[in-house]
């Protein structure tokens, strides 16, 4: 079994979505797409699929880059030492209580300063295994679902043992988006990048 | 409450910069003198005597050559009219902490960036003045409204050129009188801006470091360099880092409060409460709460 790996922790949420925030430095940087779970008790804990990354600048990164060079020390002292966290924009796909997987919205969303673990493989695999999130994925509004959908089967091929996985994933989609084409069109155009 | 940031830098070594941040809260009999409230020019006394005190402790720690830099001058400023004794006693406290850097052979500097007191201006004035000197002549000021600013960086034709340092001088003035032997002071002009946009500052040096041509090189240099880093707006990126280290932001302050606040009720004191019209004025406006961006 993988060990959990800590990548930040919760900046503020609401019900369908939550920001994270982690410092650069950190060693496991999660990755667009990546599915992340934040334990709230014992019992419960909140999946997520990160759909946007952010890295805000301020006054000093700004007046930096008018440099004609950045010395390496500089680059780790804004990097390591200088609070500028990178935020990562999560989409809520499930929750877990009482060792039972919901793929529905979380009775209660996480709390300011939650640690934020990024999914082992074996995490991955057993939240996956049914497709109800995919219906969760396809309601969000204002993210670039394609791409998000297309960067997650990425990562979920990666550690699915079963090779149907991909194939009834894709149905699911179809089935769900029947009565949108153009969105259904724009979720497989991004998929053909991603499965070869 | 008095807070200092230190930051400290290896340069080339590809290392990130080690900063530490110390605080002191000053309450009760220490925030009086003589029975009054200590003055806001006494506390920035405390502070600056504390961070050069940091200086010196961090310079017995860390490998050598060691270059330390202050912002603003390195003599004490402040509340000398105010209460002379006190001063006299941060001004001794000084010059230990000034013993204690120059036998750790610290290049140790002052970084005036925008300087106020024309004291080339005033050298050319009494160069001017026919001899011998009068009182008259002494308080005669012939190139009023001429800065050192602007005679060492000229728009178009700055004396210095960019990344060039002027001679040394002795610093000459009432306070510096403080400062004799080995620790009294000097100083130079240098341009760290550009030929098109010439930045001269002064940078004032202790006799330790004005009388060794390897220690001012070096001092030379990493002004420069640390002057570049920030671009378009030269300052030392230290300097920069140090303040940013030792910022209290607003919202620390009210957190601050609101702990001896706290802390005080438990102990069943006494707390002032906000105006009515102060606290209305406080409430949030309407907002949207934002869980994603």
């Amino acid at each position: 079994m993988s060990q959990p790996i800590p990548i930040g922790r919760l900046l503020r949420a609401g019900t369908t979505a939550f920001v994270a925030g982690c410092r650069v430095n950190q060693g496991a940087l999660p990755s667009f797409g990546a599915l992340l779970r934040i334990p709230l008790e014992e019992s419960y804990q909140v999946y997520g699929l990160i759909y946007d990354i952010h890295i805000d600048d301020d006054g000093l990164v700004r007046q930096l880059v008018t440099a004609e060079s950045v010395a390496e020390e500089i680059v780790r002292d804004n990097r390591e030492r200088r609070i500028v966290p990178v935020e990562m924009s999560v989409l809520t796909v499930g929750y877990e209580q009482n060792g039972r997987l919901y793929h529905l919205l979380p009775p209660r969303p996480p709390l300011s300063l939650d640690m934020v673990y990024l999914c082992t493989p074996e995490e991955i695999v057993r939240f996956t295994e049914r497709l109800g999130y995919v219906r969760l994925l396809l309601q969000a509004s204002q993210i670039p679902i394609g791409e998000v959908i297309a960067a997650h089967f990425l990562q979920v091929q990666a550690a699915h043992p079963d090779p149907q996985w991909q194939e009834r994933a894709i149905h699911e989609i179809i089935t769900l988006l029947r009565d949108d084409y153009p969105r259904l069109m724009a979720v497989l155009s991004a998929l053909s990048e991603a499965i070869r | 409450m008095i807070n200092i940031g230190a930051i400290w830098m290896h340069p080339q070594s590809g290392q990130a910069p080690s900063t530490e941040a110390e605080s002191q809260l000053i309450y009760g009999d220490d925030l009086l003198e003589e029975h009054t409230l200590i003055s806001e020019s006494a506390l920035s006394l405390k502070r600056d005597l504390r961070e050069r005190t940091k200086l010196a402790e961090l310079a017995e720690r860390l490998q050598k050559p060691l270059i330390a830099l202050t912002d603003g001058p390195i003599e004490l400023w402040g509340a000398k009219g105010e209460d002379a004794r006190a001063y006299a006693e941060f001004v001794r406290e000084h010059l230990h902490v000034l013993a204690r850097l120059q036998e750790q052979e610290v290049i140790l500097a002052g970084y005036v960036e925008k300087p106020f007191a024309n004291l080339m201006i005033r050298l050319l004035e009494l160069t001017m003045a026919p001899q011998p000197l009068r009182r008259e002549d002494l308080l005669a000021s012939p190139l009023r409204g001429v800065s050192d600013r602007w005679l060492f960086g000229e728009p178009g034709q700055p004396l210095l050129r960019a990344g060039e340092r002027s001679a040394v001088f002795g610093l000459q003035s009432a306070s510096s009188k403080n400062y004799r032997g080995v620790f009294s002071l000097h100083f130079f002009y240098l341009n760290v801006g550009f030929d098109q946009h010439p930045w001269p500052v002064r940078v004032e040096v202790p006799r330790w470091v004005a009388e060794d041509s390897r220690k001012l090189d070096l001092l030379h240099r990493a002004l420069v360099e640390q002057c570049r880093m920030m671009g378009s707006r030269p300052y030392p990126y230290l300097l920069h880092r140090a303040h940013e280290t030792a910022r209290v932001s607003a919202e620390e302050k009210r957190q601050i409060e609101a702990w001896l606040a706290l802390e005080l009720r438990r102990h069943d004191g006494e707390i002032d409460d906000l105006s009515h019209k102060q606290s209305a004025k406080q409430l949030a406006g309407r907002s949207r709460n934002r869980s994603e961006r």
